[in-house]
């Protein structure tokens, strides 16, 4: 997904080698006493009008990698450029927040609980002049027939409204600016399924009809597998696996993608008996600690397949999987031929 | 024989005005065998969760009204005193729920606070109780047991919590454990590794289970029966096999629909259901699926439909759902 395509407008979003560290505090002075590597120097690119989903468990280091596209985490090193233009750039001329936008998992935290619809939408337009002020009541209308609220919810306080009115709000208010790419961070997670699937028809819709990109942050292979054009999967603030979706669902390369898509219940009775011979049930070891990561590979302690070789020096680069376009894979043993048995011994039906 | 039996179950909060009034639960009636695991599946405020507060008898502080009938293992819970009820939680039954570090005392070590109902009720000391204690975290797959007895709640992971909450809930040997959204909060791979474990325990200590559930995917792989809730109703109940394979309300069809899953080629379009689920204080009139279903006509607006068994051939698959599932000729049960 790196390769650089000179010729064809720059992508929604470019990010190399990005690096997030935080400072550990201890003690009753708050002393910094080390550095946790929430994001380890992970790449990806988001092409225009895709959706990229980036996925891991809790502590992957997907969120802060999210939230560093926009600024939001310290950006210790490596480059995040948004449609062709270097974040710091954006941020100093003041264009970021019309370059691109953020929705949370939680919306009722980041909505203001004073405000309506309506009060909240015509700030937004009015603070980044996006219309006339003439306009404003008119792009209030628009804006939340494009998100799927009827025009009497303007009037309406967050706690009036549905978790998923909510989540449409949020959106609404991401989309004021007219953004070219919005960053998605566990947005249906807390939503009822009913729910859920309004909400990603959405999505899909926006990118469709208004032009928009999405780096879409996600922890349900479900949702990831229905709705995105190509899938980042980290661990331990590395990204272990990148992948085109169909492809990755279908021929995982890498031991973790694999325990990862191997682990989601799947609605069928059928799939017990195969799951529950195959995989163990003690607990697996945890993720390394990201203040002190062991050397080598960050998935070693959990990997069936490790060796001497995951135990030492970096971590394995990113190797392109050989016929598969965009498909690249951070393992030492993705090749090997008793690796490549075990993937293939049960992958899940594309 | 079966192990939980209940029988019209309602539940009525007071609302904020003296004449409204919410009704979370209408009319429950289900039953557990010895050693058979239910799903319970539904959304939020299908009222799930309080159909296994009020079997639990954890409902009276809130204010709130439960009539029905409750019967555990011969005895009528709802006759019963608080204090009564205490005992039965625990040695009767074991309840496991889903935020495991708001369920246990931060400023209790794990050991003590499992020690704890062993030495009081069951006539264990210090000693024994610790015995028991290691004995129970290894069952449950924590390594190094001893040492972690000693471990306070917020030194252990998402997923040791939970298996200690589950070590809690069997140490006193419960007929019955009812594990409300036990993996909701975890990753999905610590999910899988908990929900076998309940699935093993439950075989090896022969305990009813009750699994209650947004996601239809953690009950298709642990469960035997599963009973689908709506708007405080149960709408549909079948064997698992049977309710995957044909499921008969259109509630139940458009669930498993809507659901992106990853086993599927996905579609452009999820076919979302349309609408919001149904409010307590203000349910619809008749099937409280009515207003966001595609196969409503008239006539479900009118009277709240009864669950009923539309095919003679699938005993025990029951239907709430006049169009796709007539109520035959001779009587509806419930």
């Amino acid at each position: 997904m790196t390769a650089a395509e000179n010729t064809a407008p720059p992508p929604a979003a470019a990010v190399a080698d990005l690096r997030v560290d935080f400072p550990v505090r201890t003690g009753v002075l708050r002393r910094v006493t080390g550095m946790t590597h929430a994001v380890a120097g992970v790449s990806f690119t988001v092409p225009e009008r895709s959706i990229v989903s980036l996925v891991g468990e809790s502590g992957s280091g997907k969120t802060t990698t999210g939230r560093a596209l926009l600024g939001l985490s310290p950006v210790t090193s490596g480059s995040v450029r948004l449609h062709g233009r270097e974040l710091g750039e954006l941020r100093r001329d003041r264009t970021l927040p019309r370059v691109a936008q953020i929705v949370y998992q939680d919306p009722y935290a980041s909505l203001n609980p004073r405000m309506t619809l309506r009060t909240m939408l015509r700030e937004v337009l009015t603070v980044h002049r996006t219309v006339e002020p003439g306009a404003v009541s008119g792009r209030v209308a628009e804006l939340l027939d494009q998100v799927g609220l009827r025009a009497q919810l303007a009037g309406r306080y967050p706690h009036e409204l549905s978790g998923g009115q909510r989540q449409r709000a949020a959106i609404a208010r991401a989309l004021a600016v007219e953004p070219r790419f919005i960053v998605c961070d566990e947005i249906v997670s807390a939503l009822d399924v009913s729910i859920q699937g309004q909400i990603l028809n959405l999505i899909q819709d926006l990118r469709r009809e208004r032009d928009v990109s999405f780096l879409f942050i996600s922890h349900d292979m479900g949702v990831v597998r229905h709705i995105s054009d190509h899938v980042v999967v980290m661990y331990g603030g590395k990204v272990m696996e990148s992948a085109p979706c169909d492809e990755l669902f279908a021929a995982p390369r890498h031991p973790y993608t694999r325990a990862l898509l191997r682990a989601v219940p799947v609605p069928d009775p059928r799939a017990r008996p195969d799951a529950a011979r195959t995989d163990p049930e003690g607990p697996r070891a945890e993720p390394p600690d990201p203040s002190a990561p062991p050397p080598g590979c960050r998935f070693q302690s959990s990997c069936p397949f490790a060796t001497a070789e995951c135990r030492e020096g970096d971590s394995p680069p990113p190797a392109a999987v050989p016929a598969a376009a965009g498909h690249t894979v951070a393992c030492h043993h993705h090749d090997t031929p008793a690796v490549r048995a075990a993937l293939a011994e049960r992958t899940p039906a594309p | 024989m079966n192990v939980l039996d209940v029988a019209h179950l309602e539940v009525t909060h007071p609302g904020h005005d003296h004449d409204s009034s919410l009704t979370t639960v209408r009319d429950v009636s289900f039953r557990v065998a010895a050693g058979e695991s239910l799903g319970v599946v539904g959304e939020s405020g299908s009222g799930k969760s309080q159909t296994m507060l009020a079997v639990l008898g954890m409902l009276g502080r809130a204010g709130a009204t439960v009539s029905g009938r409750v019967t555990f293992d011969g005895t009528d819970l709802t006759a019963l005193t608080q204090k009564q009820l205490r005992g039965i939680r625990g040695s009767g039954i074991g309840l496991v729920s889903q935020d495991a570090l708001s369920a246990l005392n931060p400023a209790m070590s794990i050991g003590k606070q499992m020690a704890e109902p062993l030495i009081r009720y069951d006539g264990h000391n210090r000693r024994t109780a610790a015995d028991r204690c290691a004995e129970l975290l290894q069952l449950v797959g924590i390594p190094a047991a001893r040492e972690r007895l000693r471990a306070y709640p917020h030194q252990l992971s998402g997923g040791m919590r939970q298996r200690v909450l589950i070590a809690m809930a069997i140490s006193r040997e419960p007929k019955l454990l009812i594990a409300d959204e036990p993996t909701t909060a975890l990753d999905v791979s610590i999910q899988s590794q908990v929900l076998r474990l309940i699935d093993r325990l439950r075989r090896e200590l022969d305990m009813a289970l009750v699994l209650i559930t947004h996601d239809l995917g953690v009950v298709a792989g642990v469960t035997d029966r599963i009973a689908v809730m709506y708007g405080g109703m149960i709408v549909e109940t079948a064997s698992t096999a049977e309710l995957f394979d044909a499921p008969g309300h259109p509630y139940t069809r458009a669930l498993m629909q809507s659901v992106p899953r990853m086993d599927r080629k996905p579609g452009d379009r999820l076919p979302a259901i349309p609408g919001l689920p149904p409010h307590p204080s203000a349910p619809p009139p008749g099937c409280a699926f009515q207003p966001r279903c595609t196969l409503a006509r008239d006539e479900c607006g009118d009277s709240v439909p009864l669950l009923a068994e539309p095919d003679p051939a699938r005993a025990g698959h029951l239907v709430r759902c006049p169009v796709t599932a007539p109520v035959p000729a001779e009587g509806a049960r419930t």
